[in-house]
């Protein structure tokens, strides 16, 4: 899958992306393929599971940051909706959210190792 | 003088300096590190860590040659906020740009950090274009401030020292001034030494006594009266020789005229036309009013009590002691004893009771 198949299914800030990378769109693509082993994702999955706020905001933060450097506009939206309701003490709503996200968060984990290099 | 930055190096004042060109990048998330690295890779060094304690140590070893930090906030171990508190804290990297690079949407977090003086906030994701000129003038600023900032220092110090020798050659010139009338006069260059010393003991001995009109006066204060001191018969420069260096007693008209030398040496300094220097001000008071005695019976105003200045009254009764324990063309030396009998005693004018004790705390002290 080439960058612009990816965009094509996936909401990606391409030109934003590629712009912060130097326009090195290799170096691109390689952390593009490494975000799925990203241990900021184990450490989110495993937050939901114990239901622990902190970790899920800590771990939702980091996500958002490197979310938006890849041009990952959904999921860097959606993490940083769930950093805003840790922030607000509203940790039942930041689960039932994070738990939501799931499933695109796989899609996008699947499509991503379906990239070229 | 110019200042101007390269790259790497600074030119400042004609001397090429080396610049720091180093940027640290500071985040836990090795993405964000490559990404900044990708942006600035080939113009900087980059130094990479991913919490506050790397950054910390990587700081320590690197201090003199990091240009800029760019500092993630929430971070595993040391928080960028723990980082930057250590830096203000042990004055580490004060003249060098830092920024917060955050997607902490929190505002008071963010404003909080504008206390430790960092250089500004850049919210992720950014625009590599935006943040790379943004980074880029501020180290240029920075370096510019810097390189402003080392020039006046070293201005700062020229001026300093011009200063220090303009004040030793004005202190010199007022001595060889002094010197010469001494000689003039047949005496030697001891007289004008041991005025200003004696000056400065009977001073430094009322000030302690805490006697009117000398107990607010500084340290630098006394000095240059010590050595305005040493002017106070500048005006017998204008006395004739044959009066000045008579052997024997002086008629009335000599004395007369040999009166003047106080009001003479008063035009004389005002002759130099300095307003506003200290010694030469205290040097007009003492050498008009160094014959004055605190009865009125003194010359050329026949001033009374505290109108004469109390450096007046000191350096009067410096000189008469002086005078009393050293040979004169018109009379012999007098040992200590009999100088200090014969002030006490009145013989050489009355002084002031104050003036007499700190004299005679001090007249065993006193150079011979």
């Amino acid at each position: 899958m080439t960058l612009q198949e990816l965009k094509a299914v996936q909401p990606l800030d391409l030109t934003g992306a590629l712009e912060r990378f130097g326009g090195n769109q290799a170096l691109y693509i390689k952390y593009l393929k490494r975000f799925p082993s990203d241990p900021s994702l184990s450490a989110f999955s495993a937050a939901l599971k114990a239901q622990d706020s902190l970790a899920l905001q800590e771990s939702a933060h980091a996500l958002k940051g490197i979310c938006g450097n890849l041009g990952l506009t959904e999921l860097y939206t959606a993490f940083a909706s769930i950093v805003m309701l840790c922030r607000c003490e509203d940790t039942v709503a930041a689960l039932e959210q994070g738990k939501a996200l799931l499933p695109a968060l796989t899609r996008t984990m699947t499509l991503l190792q379906d990239l070229d290099d | 003088m110019i200042s101007f930055c390269t790259q790497n190096h600074m030119f400042t004042g004609g001397v090429l300096m080396h610049a720091a060109d180093i940027i640290l990048i500071v985040d836990d998330a090795e993405i964000n590190r490559t990404i900044l690295s990708e942006i600035f890779k080939g113009e900087y060094s980059l130094l990479e860590a991913a919490d506050g304690e790397a950054a910390y140590k990587l700081t320590l070893n690197h201090q003199h040659d990091i240009a800029a930090v760019l500092l993630d906030l929430h971070m595993p171990g040391w928080s960028g906020l723990q980082y930057l508190s250590r830096l203000r804290t042990e004055t580490l990297l004060s003249d060098v740009p830092i920024f917060i690079i955050t997607s902490d949407p929190n505002e008071s977090t963010l404003l909080s950090t504008f206390d430790y003086g960092i250089a500004d906030v850049i919210e992720k994701p950014f625009n590599a274009a935006f943040l790379k000129k943004r980074v880029q003038a501020q180290i240029e600023l920075y370096r510019i401030t810097q390189g402003l900032k080392d020039e006046n220092q070293r201005k700062a110090a020229e001026l300093a020292l011009k200063t220090a020798e303009f004040a030793q050659l004005n202190l010199k010139v007022i001595s060889a001034l002094a010197a010469a009338i001494e000689f003039r006069s047949g005496e030697t260059g001891k007289h004008v030494r041991n005025i200003g010393l004696t000056t400065k003991l009977i001073l430094k001995r009322l000030r302690t006594l805490g006697v009117s009109g000398s107990s607010t006066l500084s340290d630098e204060e006394i000095n240059a009266i010590s050595y305005a001191a040493i002017l106070h018969d500048v005006g017998k420069i204008s006395i004739a020789d044959s009066i000045l260096n008579k052997p024997g007693k002086l008629t009335v008209a000599e004395f007369d005229e040999m009166k003047t030398h106080t009001t003479k040496g008063a035009a004389f300094i005002d002759s130099i036309d300095i307003k506003n220097n200290a010694i030469l001000n205290y040097a007009r008071d003492i050498s008009l009013h160094h014959h004055e005695r605190v009865d009125g019976r003194g010359y050329p105003e026949g001033l009374k009590g505290n109108a004469i200045t109390i450096w007046s009254q000191v350096v009067g009764l410096a000189d008469a002691f002086d005078a009393l324990t050293h040979a004169r063309c018109y009379k012999p030396a007098y040992s200590r004893e009999k100088a200090i009998a014969m002030i006490l005693d009145g013989q050489c004018g009355a002084f002031a009771a104050p003036l007499l004790d700190a004299f005679l705390d001090v007249a065993p002290h006193l150079q011979l």
